[in-house]
């Protein structure tokens, strides 16, 4: 039951009412009441003086912002010259060590102050030493491009995507640039290491170029910047994180109305809109758009112009709609739109920014913002580090992990977004390496996970992280708040049967 | 002095399809011998080769001893003497001939000359005399070379009339004076030992008659046997007489017998047999001339041979030492690399004694320096001469009892000897275990059908056996490249990283770290012949074939087949007192019928269709009939013997019937199956997974020895032809198979009581195919078995016609060309049996063999033709556009011959490929691939073809017509045509209307490359102002239609790319390393250069639509 207690009108209407009814509600209530939050100064001015004449103005609180534009993408593309034939991924993985290695031979002789630190190379039996490099898990599960062209070529159907693609036998490599060896270790420690981590690893070298593993050393958490902004940020000033929006996911219109209402502050008493007024900011962290699950066939039908043309047309649609709702929201909140693995964008790490054409409307207002993916952003004086979420869902498929939190944190301590691009998750093949993680972000978040989950983290130099696990929206009807000054988070749930999200002013 | 002995034979693979089973190659008439490898069996029939140089062996040795030290002190380091003492072998144990046996498994078997003899061993009492070497292992696994003393080769004539042993001594006088006028020689005295009349009988023809005299021909060396033979011969060109007897022409008999396989056959010893001396019959040479670690003396007449039969201890493996190894050499840019000036720069090595896991030393030797490799060890030289001399040692210190490697005959031991002899390094060659004995290289050509003209060489090596792994698989396995990638991916299933040898010397002028990169691929390369070794079980199989046919290990892939049916031949027919005669070899012989076939009733049987096979046809047809050289009847014999004692075969031939006489072959061929099925019986009860894999070899060998019988028989060129065998073969195989049909159809039918009329669909060779009518196979299987159990009444044993399997469904598409799911149990199919189609055939590009394959297993597992229909318009509509991966499009063809008659495709694209760049052009011997690309209206496909990797940097629109119409469309019609009404249907229709045009592209720098390009619209014709920078003003509201076009594309290809490049990386076993492998086998290699330049292509498209605003 929706109430507005504002005018002492009830509108109620019941679970089951058709959308329309809804509409039409809506609709009732924004010509009853126009309350137009607004931190855009250029609306036209009558609008404006009718609506001071008659009700109070909230204006939204505004932040300092910089969008970290260039820390994913290069931008603008001078790069016309790219030798395609030189496009390969080792030079991902050199300039991941290249950037980790110094910050592990500290760990290392931070510990050890005495202790010989040697190459792959040199590396000799019943040697002890400390070596630093990259891990290689060797998985027989893992998918194979090779077996899926099999013997004679045959094109089979790509195998299942699979919960997990840990095997009985894993085993582990250990490499720089000059050599690999075998690292010997319970099948414990196996699990717990991934493809892609740079580590330092004090051990013995055993006959037959293997490495016994005694101490595995990780990068651990990275320097905190601070900024003065912060120190600028008098009052509570929210940022909200959403995630899983799937526009065109036929389930979850109503919620998503719900949104767009409450964030534009046409839903809630005074106190609410008050409230919301103090959200500086929207994050939208990917799969906005709704993607059906493809059905698995051996080969890609022969398809007519009109069934691809329909395809197209169909396709379309929830573009357009979300079109359509960021335009709304965008007349009265900025908005950063990350792209997830649904969107319509490319498909590997980084994600480019969602592109202005396919939003004619939406992008008119400045307050649109499409952003690469992973995100990085400061926003009154915290560091926001986020992605869509395809890092933490790749990476749990190839090591046993607690949680996904804990799997989480384990990122910001291995100084990596994600270790497991490229060889399982598909990046970029660029000249360096963009996941490092060389600042600590104040706010982590990770998009499109099974359910809400949040952690505070204090770090060894003063470091204070707020880790976010977004939940899907279109499945937990659910948003996040983080508060810029404390870090604190709550999360709003929409619910349609006992509706009104409880703000957390009015509950604490 | 010794003497090269037996010469290798360089006929290998050419006979390698030649192994006549009973479904191959019959049609031919040519007794299962195709007419291209008529070659073969007269390279077979060349006699060993007397004439060779001969070397002074005393004073080589004296100065091999003093090199030897010199070498090992030079080319060791620090720890080289450690090194040395892991390389060498066990010290032999204290063994003294007085008490001690010497017990040890033989490898191989040669003669040389001994000029002297030796003190209390037969033989003549002075002159060079002959000595059979035997080199082997013993159980503890020191290196023997045994010396056989007293054994003397000989040949036989008949006896003329008149002649006794009173005309011996007169005889042998002339004989000897002939000889000693033809050959002069200071080293004998005499040349012919002795003249002897023995009670003996020919093999060909059946004779009741008592045993008649011949006369046996004793001489003193191996060498005069071929001169003698021809005197006898050939009495009037060398006015030579029998003293008594008029001029004449003698048939002789066995006197082109090689030496070492005489001696093998008279001592009953078989290849890779054990072998005992036992103690007091032998002794220690006093002055050793090889470098094993027991060299004896020993007698021919107290050797004793233990049959691998004997007991489990007689059929074991000892333990040999293997060499695999591998040369990398650095060529100049645009040649292949010449011995004469390319040097050597890196050997890889591995060792490791059989019966263990893992090899013991992996080492590499370079040439400058190279960073350390953990798990083997680099031995880096400053020098080539140096790293020779160092290998040379380390090849000595090792004594390899088998050296294996990847054409190692035909490319890497050539090299090595041809380089050190450029380098004047006298005493690399000389790697045998004769001390004395400098391998040569010899040149031979040879062709065959089968692998086309090559160049072959071959490496003398006393005592080490050569296994070259490309022979072995050449032989055994019809792949559709024998490159060590594809042979590697198909067997191990690993793809191996592949360095083009262009690339090989830039790396070896790189620094340390370059050197070791090539240093890995090298040692990779020595590693996987390891790896197939085991994984193929060669050793076991050839092995268990040398000791079942009886012939030395070298001889298997040196050979041909006929060699081995020869040896037990020999082996039987001593044992009855059978001479064989010794034949001119004759290329010209009457063709005769091969075997029938019942025409095909092409369709789509969706209806168990049952399989009764006649288990080993041909074999157990010679069994029955009792068809043999000894048992065959000449015509107007026959007419004096009664009907009862003979069987006229449908061809017109006589046989006598076993009552009088059992055949020779007939025996051998029991033997051979009986040993087969106790094998088999055997391997059934057996755990140990070691002696599972020695009894499957044998009964492999067996199996295979047995249809090889019926070859010999057949080849015109070979040792022993007998027309009359192989042709009364095939007509009794014509006949049964016309007898089972006659009997099933007119048994199993409804007048009989049955639901259904049965009908003989197809029948080939040895197996009928029966539609009984019931739908189900459990239904099927009973019939069958009853049928075959009917059928078999009718025929005399063994033949025996068993119900094997059942098909159902069936696809029947011509003769030899069928489909079919294959049932042997009620409950569900064992796999899909395909026969003749365009998937196993190797000439055709893999999208063919694809398709087939995806369609088969539409039809026949999912029964679903609609899904087939719709999957084969995808795939043309896909082919059509374009969208299909180029490695699906490429054909493959090699390079065989330097001059073509006419244009033909693959030699004109080489010559193009020349032209651009030299150093990655294809060389003689390599298989060039290439697609065809678009052309001129009626251009020759030779014009039309192009190198895949050219066509991919150019972005060159392929011939998609081409690859539809002459490609797919036979296969496909052939398959589509008894499932569907109008199977043409499928190559018209909507789904060919859209076709890929050729697009402009950044990449293109042909013609267009030169104007200056503007911006077009993306979506009509018109130019672009500078602001826009995608649509024109017209199309704005297609602009994100396009983007998500554009998109998809990018997508997709990101998709591939890191599918691709992280499979390489993976591969390549590095995540640091650039990927440099350039494995043209590779399925993933076009896609992933492919990928590479159309990402880059997509992306830049895509950039077009990010403004900034």
């Amino acid at each position: 039951m929706i109430k507005n207690n504002d005018n002492d009108k009830n509108y109620t209407f019941d679970d089951n009412e058709s959308l329309q009814d809804l509409f039409k509600t809506i609709s009732r209530i924004e010509r009853d009441e126009v309350n137009y939050i607004d931190n855009d100064g250029n609306d036209q001015d009558d609008l404006e003086m009718m609506v001071e004449k008659e009700y109070q103005t909230l204006k939204r609180v505004q932040v300092p912002y910089t969008f970290h534009k260039n820390r994913f993408i290069d931008q603008p593309k001078t790069n016309n010259t790219i030798v395609a034939s030189s496009l390969q991924y080792n030079t991902v993985y050199a300039s991941r060590l290249e950037k980790l290695r110094p910050i592990l031979l500290q760990q290392v002789e931070q510990k050890y102050s005495e202790i010989t630190i040697q190459k792959i190379l040199h590396l000799k039996p019943n040697d002890e030493c400390v070596m630093i490099g990259t891990l290689y898990k060797e998985m027989d599960l893992k998918q194979n491009i090779l077996k899926q062209y099999a013997q004679d070529r045959a094109i089979l159907p790509p195998p299942a995507q699979r919960d997990s693609f840990i095997g009985e036998g894993d085993k582990l490599f250990f490499e720089d640039e000059t050599g690999r060896v075998k690292l010997i270790a319970d099948k414990q420690v196996v699990d717990s290491l991934l493809t892609g981590m740079n580590v330092a690893i004090k051990g013995k070298g055993l006959l037959g170029a293997e490495f016994e593993i005694e101490e595995v050393f990780y990068p651990g958490l990275p320097p905190q910047p601070h900024s003065k902004d912060l120190e600028n940020l008098e009052d509570d000033v929210y940022v909200c994180l959403v995630s899983g929006l799937s526009i065109g996911d036929p389930n979850n219109t109503l919620q998503l109305n719900m949104l767009v209402d409450y964030i534009s502050g046409n839903l809630g008493t005074s106190k609410d809109q008050k409230f919301i007024s103090r959200i500086s900011r929207l994050i939208i962290a990917g799969n906005s758009i709704f993607k059906e699950e493809q059905s698995h066939q051996s080969f890609m039908k022969y398809l007519s112009k009109q069934e691809i043309n329909s395809k197209k047309q169909k396709m379309a649609i929830p573009i357009k709609e979300f079109d359509s709702i960021l335009s709304e929201l965008a007349k009265s909140i900025p908005i950063d739109i990350i792209p997830g693995p649904n969107d319509p964008t490319n498909s590997s790490l980084p994600q480019l920014p969602l592109n202005y054409c396919l939003f004619p409307f939406s992008v008119q207002n400045t307050n649109t913002n499409p952003t690469s993916n992973p995100y990085e952003s400061q926003i009154g004086g915290r560091l926001f580090l986020g992605t869509a979420g395809q890092n933490i869902d790749n990476a749990s498929r190839y090591m046993i992990i607690d949680s996904k939190m804990d799997l989480t944190e384990k990122t910001l301590n291995w100084r990596h977004l994600a270790p497991t691009a490229p060889d399982t998750l598909s990046c970029s093949a660029v000249d360096h390496d963009p996941f490092v993680i060389e600042q600590c972000p104040h706010v982590y978040f990770i998009g499109n996970q099974e359910k809400y989950q949040t952690k505070m983290i204090r770090g060894p130099n003063d470091q204070i992280i707020r880790i976010v696990l977004l939940p899907k929206f279109s499945e937990s009807n659910t948003i996040v708040l983080v508060n810029l000054k404390t870090l604190d988070t709550f999360p709003i749930e929409f619910n349609c049967t006992t509706f009104f999200p409880q703000s957390p002013c009015s509950s604490s | 002095m010794y003497k090269k002995g037996l010469q290798l034979k360089p006929s290998g693979s050419g006979t390698a399809k030649a192994a006549p089973t009973p479904t191959s190659s019959y049609k031919s008439g040519g007794g299962g011998y195709d007419d291209e490898d008529d070659e073969d069996f007269d390279d077979e029939d060349e006699e060993e080769d007397f004439d060779e140089e001969e070397e002074d062996d005393e004073v080589d040795q004296d100065e091999y001893d003093d090199d030897t030290g010199d070498a090992m002190d030079t080319g060791a380091d620090d720890n080289s003497s450690k090194q040395i003492f892991l390389w060498s072998r066990k010290p032999v144990p204290n063994l003294n001939p007085r008490s001690n046996s010497l017990i040890f498994q033989q490898l191989e078997v040669d003669y040389a000359e001994l000029k002297e003899p030796v003190e209390g061993m037969p033989g003549p009492k002075a002159g060079s005399r002959p000595i059979v070497r035997l080199f082997g292992v013993t159980k503890e696994g020191n290196s023997v070379l045994c010396k056989v003393h007293g054994f003397l080769p000989y040949f036989f004539i008949a006896c003329p009339p008149n002649f006794d042993v009173t005309h011996c001594k007169s005889f042998k006088e002339a004989l000897n004076e002939m000889m000693m006028s033809k050959m002069p020689s200071q080293e004998v005295t005499d040349i012919v030992v002795s003249i002897d009349i023995f009670q003996k009988k020919s093999i060909m023809g059946y004779n009741p008659d008592p045993l008649t005299p011949f006369i046996m021909i004793t001489l003193i060396l191996p060498k005069y046997v071929t001169k003698c033979r021809d005197i006898l011969e050939n009495g009037h060109k060398y006015f030579f007489e029998i003293p008594g007897q008029p001029v004449r022409q003698y048939q002789t008999y066995e006197s082109n017998i090689p030496f070492a396989l005489r001696f093998l056959i008279d001592k009953t010893i078989t290849g890779c047999s054990w072998v005992e001396l036992p103690a007091t019959t032998y002794k220690l040479s006093t002055t050793p001339v090889s470098t094993c670690q027991i060299e004896v003396e020993t007698s021919l007449d107290t050797l004793i041979a233990h049959s691998p039969d004997s007991g489990e201890q007689w059929s074991a493996l000892a333990p040999f030492r293997i060499l695999s190894f591998d040369i990398e050499c650095a060529g100049r840019k645009g040649f292949f690399p010449e011995a004469e000036k390319d040097p050597v720069i890196q050997i890889a090595n591995i060792v490791k004694n059989q019966g263990e896991q893992e090899p013991f030393i992996r080492n590499i030797f370079t040439l400058k320096g190279c960073s350390s490799i953990v798990g083997a060890h680099v031995i880096p030289h400053d020098k080539e001469v140096d790293m020779l001399k160092a290998w040379r040692n380390f090849v000595i210190q090792v004594d390899p009892d088998l050296i294996i490697g990847y054409n190692i005959v035909n490319f890497d031991l050539p090299y090595l000897i041809g380089r050190a002899r450029a380098l004047k390094i006298n005493d690399f060659a000389r790697l045998s275990r004769i001390k004395s004995t400098i391998s040569k290289v010899k040149s031979t050509h040879f062709s065959s059908s089968n692998l086309g003209t090559r160049e072959s060489k071959e490496v003398s090596m006393p005592g080490r056996t050569q296994f070259d792994l490309i022979q072995a698989i050449q032989r055994d396995h019809k792949l559709s490249s024998y490159s060590l990638n594809n042979v590697s991916a198909h067997f191990l299933k690993e793809q191996k990283e592949d360095v083009h040898f262009s690339i090989i010397s830039d790396l070896q002028n790189g620094d340390d770290d370059d050197r070791r990169r090539l240093a890995v691929y090298c040692l990779k390369d020595a590693l996987l012949p390891v790896k197939l070794l085991d994984k193929l079980m060669l050793l076991f199989n050839y092995t268990e074939m040398a000791r079942v046919t009886g012939v030395p290990l070298s001889y298997l892939l040196g050979r041909g087949e006929g060699v081995k049916v020869l040896s037990q031949l020999y082996r039987k027919a001593m044992k009855e007192d059978f001479l064989i005669p010794t034949y001119k070899v004759s290329t010209k012989g009457p063709k005769y019928k091969g075997a029938i076939v019942i025409e095909p009733t092409t369709g789509f049987y969706d209806v168990p269709i049952a399989t009764l096979d006649f288990t080993s046809l041909y074999p157990s047809i010679m069994m029955a009939h009792n068809l043999c050289y000894s048992t065959l009847i000449p015509a107007e014999e026959a007419k004096k013997l009664q009907p009862t004692d003979y069987t006229l075969t449908p061809s017109g031939d006589y046989f006598a019937l076993p009552r009088l006489k059992k055949g020779l072959l007939p025996r051998i061929l029991e033997e051979l199956l009986s040993a087969r099925k106790k094998a088999k019986d055997d391997l059934k009860n057996e755990t140990d997974p070691f002696k599972k894999a020695v009894l499957d070899g044998r009964q492999l060998a067996l199996k295979i020895s047995a249809n090889s019988v019926y070859g010999f028989t057949g080849a015109r060129v070979g040792k022993l032809p007998c027309i009359e065998i192989s042709r009364s073969v095939t007509s009794f195989g014509r006949e049964m198979l016309d007898t089972t049909k006659r009997i099933v159809e007119s048994n199993y039918n409804i007048a009989n009581g049955y639901k259904h009329d049965a009908v003989i669909i197809y029948g080939d060779t040895d197996s009928v195919m029966i539609k009984f009518g019931v739908s189900t196979v459990a239904e099927a299987m009973e019939l069958g078995r009853h049928a075959s159990k009917e059928v078999t009444k009718h025929f005399i044993r063994p033949i025996n016609l068993d119900f094997e399997k059942v098909y159902y469904p069936y696809l029947l598409m011509a003769k030899k060309k069928y489909a079919g799911l294959f049932w042997t149990k009620p409950d569900t199919f064992d796999k899909m049996d395909v026969k003749g189609l365009e998937n196993v055939r190797r000439d055709t590009c893999p999208l063919v063999r694809n398709v087939v394959s995806v369609i088969l297993r539409k039809l026949l597992i999912e029964k679903d033709i609609k899904m087939a229909e719709e999957y084969t318009k995808s795939i043309i509509s896909d082919l059509l556009q374009n969208r299909l991966d180029i490695s699906l499009l490429v054909i493959t063809k090699a390079l065989s011959k330097t001059e073509y008659k006419g244009r033909v495709v693959h030699n004109e694209l080489a010559q193009k490929m020349r032209a651009r760049d030299p150093s990655t052009a294809p060389n003689l011997g390599d298989r060039v691939p290439y697609v065809v690309i678009q052309g001129l209206k009626g251009a020759p496909i030779y014009e039309k073809a192009e190198d895949p990797l050219y066509v991919l940097e150019h972005n060159i629109l392929l011939d998609t017509q081409y690859y539809l119409d002459k490609q797919l469309k036979a296969p496909l019609l052939r398959i589509f045509k008894p499932c569907l009404p109008n199977p043409e249907a499928i190559f018209n229709g909507e789904h060919t209307r859209t076709i890929a045009q050729a697009t402009l592209s950044t990449n293109n720098k042909g013609f267009f490359g030169a104007l200056e390009k503007k911006k077009v619209c993306m979506s009509c014709p018109n130019t672009l102002t500078d602001e826009e920078s995608t649509v024109c003003k017209n199309c704005r509201h297609r602009e994100p239609d396009l983007y998500q076009t554009c998109l998809s594309n990018v997508t997709a290809l990101e998709d591939k790319f890191s599918q691709t490049w992280t499979q390489c990386q993976r591969c390549t076993g590095s995540l640091h390393q650039p990927v440099l492998c350039s494995n043209r086998d590779c399925p993933i290699f076009y896609m992933r250069t492919k990928v590479q330049f159309d990402l880059v292509e997509a992306k830049k498209t895509l950039d077009r639509f990010n403004v900034e605003w």
